[in-house]
Parts: C-alpha cells; sequence; structure tokens
C-alpha cells in the first residue's frame, strides 16, 4: 500500500545570525533525510555538516560546479566536515540527500546540489566513513566561521520512507 | 459491588448513536502527494537487471511522476574503476539495442577532467555512475516525470555521486554527475529497468525504491 512520506522532521528559522544549526535527536524510523536550506552568509562561504559529533577527518567528498565563466571541481578526504554546499550573499538554496541514514550495513552518502545566483552552482557527493544511524546533523561554515548564517535562513529536515 | 442504573450514573443526556464515529467526522488521511510505493533490495549478487513492473496498470490512475532513490554497488571485483549506470522503460533498451532515447551528462571524476558526454540516439538513458566491489554504494536520485502521459515523450534527471574512501584506495571512483534523458516513446511507461554499462551485477545490499507524485 502505498506510504505517504516527505515527513517533516524538524525546521529551524534563525532569528538572528548563527555560527552554526543542529538537528539532534533524528529517529532512525526512516531510509533517507532531505535537508532543505534557504538563506544567505554573511560573505561567500563553503557549507558543511558534521554527523553525530564526529569532528575526524571522516568524509570524503567530490564536487564540480561553475560559476558562468569558469568551471571548478575538486576531491578530498582530509577535512573534519561533510561538503555540503556554498552559499552568499543573495538568498541561496540547497537540498542534500543523506541516503540510508539509518542502514548500519551502509555508511551514509550525502548528494547534494546548491548555490547562490551571485556565487556558483555545485553539486557534491560525500560519505561519513561510519556505518552507525545518524542521529544528529551539525551545520556550519567549513570554517565554522561565527555567525555567517544570516537572519531569516531556514534549515529543514525531511524523513523519506522505504 | 452494586448494580448502578445508568440514570443514576451522572450523565445529563442518553443520547444513542448508531454509528462508532459518535456524531464526529470520519478521519480521511490526506495524501502528502509524495508517496512511497516500492522497495527492491538485493538479498543476492546475482541480479543484473533490476525491474520494477506494471507501473501503468497499478499507478497510472493516482500518480503524475515517478522518482527513483538508489544506492548501487557491482558485484564486480577489479573488472573497471566507474561504471554507468542505465535506465530504460517498457523493456526498450538495456542490451537490446536502439535508439529510443537521448541522454546527456555532466561528470568529474577524481582523476581526468570535469566534461560532459551527449548521445542524441541510444539505447538506454543513464542515471549514475558506479563502482565495483572496492567502491562504496554509489547513490542516485531520479525523476522521471509524466511517465503515463500518452501525449509526450518521457523526460528524466538525476543526481548521482560517490565518494569512495582514502587510504590505499585514495578516492579512486570517485564521481559526481548531473544526468538528463528522453525515452523518445508516447507509450505510457509499463516498467522501468536498471542495469549496468559495463553487465556487472548489482551487489547483494543493492536498494532501489520508487515513489509516486500526485498532481494537484
Amino acid at each position: 500500500m502505498p506510504t505517504s512520506t516527505w515527513a517533516a522532521l524538524a525546521n529551524t528559522t534563525l532569528g538572528a545570525a548563527a555560527t552554526s544549526v543542529t538537528f539532534s535527536s533524528i529517529p532512525n524510523t526512516y531510509q533517507d533525510l532531505v535537508l532543505v536550506i534557504a538563506g544567505t552568509t554573511d560573505v561567500a562561504r563553503t557549507i558543511g555538516y558534521r554527523l553525530n559529533g564526529d569532528s575526524t577527518a571522516n568524509y570524503p567528498y567530490i564536487y564540480m560546479g561553475g560559476n558562468g565563466t569558469s568551471t571548478d571541481s575538486g576531491a578530498s578526504n582530509s577535512l573534519t566536515l561533510g561538503l555540503l554546499t556554498r552559499m552568499g550573499t543573495v538568498q541561496s538554496t540547497t537540498t542534500a540527500h543523506f541516503m540510508d541514514y539509518s542502514d548500519t550495513s551502509k555508511t551514509t552518502m550525502v548528494l547534494s546540489r546548491g548555490g547562490a545566483s551571485n556565487e556558483l552552482l555545485r553539486a557534491h557527493a560525500s560519505r561519513w566513513g561510519n556505518s552507525n544511524a545518524v542521529t544528529s546533523i551539525y551545520i556550519a561554515t567549513l570554517d565554522i566561521n561565527a555567525n555567517a548564517f544570516q537572519s531569516g535562513t531556514t534549515f529543514s529536515l525531511y524523513g523519506i520512507v522505504s | 459491588m452494586p448494580i448502578k442504573r445508568l440514570s443514576q450514573s451522572g450523565l445529563l443526556t442518553f443520547e444513542k448513536y448508531s454509528s462508532m464515529l459518535a456524531g464526529n467526522s470520519a478521519y480521511i488521511p490526506v495524501a502528502t502527494g509524495y508517496e512511497w510505493l516500492e522497495t527492491q533490495t538485493l538479498s543476492n549478487s546475482t541480479t543484473s537487471v533490476v525491474t520494477f513492473s506494471n507501473l501503468n496498470s497499478t499507478y497510472g490512475s493516482t500518480y503524475q511522476h515517478l522518482a527513483f532513490r538508489i544506492r548501487a554497488r557491482g558485484a564486480d571485483a577489479n573488472t573497471g574503476i566507474v561504471t554507468a549506470v542505465r535506465m530504460y522503460m517498457n523493456g526498450v533498451g538495456g542490451d537490446g539495442g536502439g535508439s529510443s532515447y537521448s541522454t546527456h551528462l555532466m561528470r568529474w571524476f577524481n582523476t581526468g577532467t570535469f566534461t560532459s558526454e551527449g548521445y542524441a540516439d541510444a539505447p538506454y538513458g543513464f542515471v549514475g555512475l558506479a563502482t565495483a566491489q572496492f567502491g562504496d554504494y554509489a547513490a542516485m536520485t531520479i525523476d522521471l516525470l509524466d511517465p503515463f502521459e500518452t501525449t509526450k515523450f518521457k523526460t528524466f534527471k538525476s543526481l548521482a555521486g560517490v565518494a569512495e574512501t582514502g587510504g590505499s584506495n585514495n578516492l579512486r571512483g570517485s564521481n559526481i554527475a548531473l544526468l538528463s534523458g528522453l525515452f523518445k516513446s508516447t507509450n505510457a511507461v509499463t516498467s522501468v529497468s536498471f542495469q549496468f554499462n559495463a553487465g556487472w551485477n548489482f551487489q547483494e545490499g543493492s536498494r532501489f525504491s520508487m515513489y509516486g507524485l500526485r498532481a494537484a
């Protein structure tokens, strides 16, 4: 029998500039999670995430993108955050899929696409090198810049059944 | 304990309902518009083609679009680093040849250049890139638009990628891709199939989930 999905789990709208946003106590009753970010940062920033508070270099990633003038690509396994998106001073939007976050037989693979119209557009793939179920998602700039996320920026988390 | 009469129970009315709803309105769950339909998770490594069947007859009157969410890995060892994942419909394509599809992609591997590819007349569309046993399960999110419309060709788009481990593999096989395709047929889609371009089997644990999106 078809099952309604795309369940709204949590939403945060910033009332003031913030350094980070954390979703915690994430239930393990879904197959995937989808994170939608809409908003701005103080200046152009690379946005990353950590899962379950893991701050080790456990997030290999690869990305490609462009800004209308040139292309942009990279890969590494040395960061202590997974890559998520780029944001800037003009309203930007990002959708990130945390695939199999609750499946302990697989690592969580994150696919994301987003960008700011005055910055660039990127697509990323990254993974958390741990097969534990994800119980928290921490979102911050790559350098964890203080108060980078601007007031009014929204972070919405959804659960996808499978 | 003595018998207590209903008339002495303190109830102010003796209204009787013939329905279990007791004067309330029936609760009718509201469909969210995005619904999980089917999942296939492979319990072996001997499957080379994964197919969802009877789609138009089962879902055609309810849903406008279909979506797929996939984690897949090849079962072969060291037969290649990265290969494409094909999607084809109504059994048209796969290894059957033909030119019923157009497909394009932008992609970047960990090695090589950021590039794009396009095929105007192909036997299938591409929806992702995946690796074999040493790698992780690649991820794909695919949208198939208007599959049951008989006045349109069928379009699909995909975001796909895999970030492999570091260490001795040194990110080998990592890739990110944006893909799209066109099935040049106005027939309603009755089946959707997935297959590795290199002919690998899918490895045990590969997961294929299908969702339906209702029209407003």
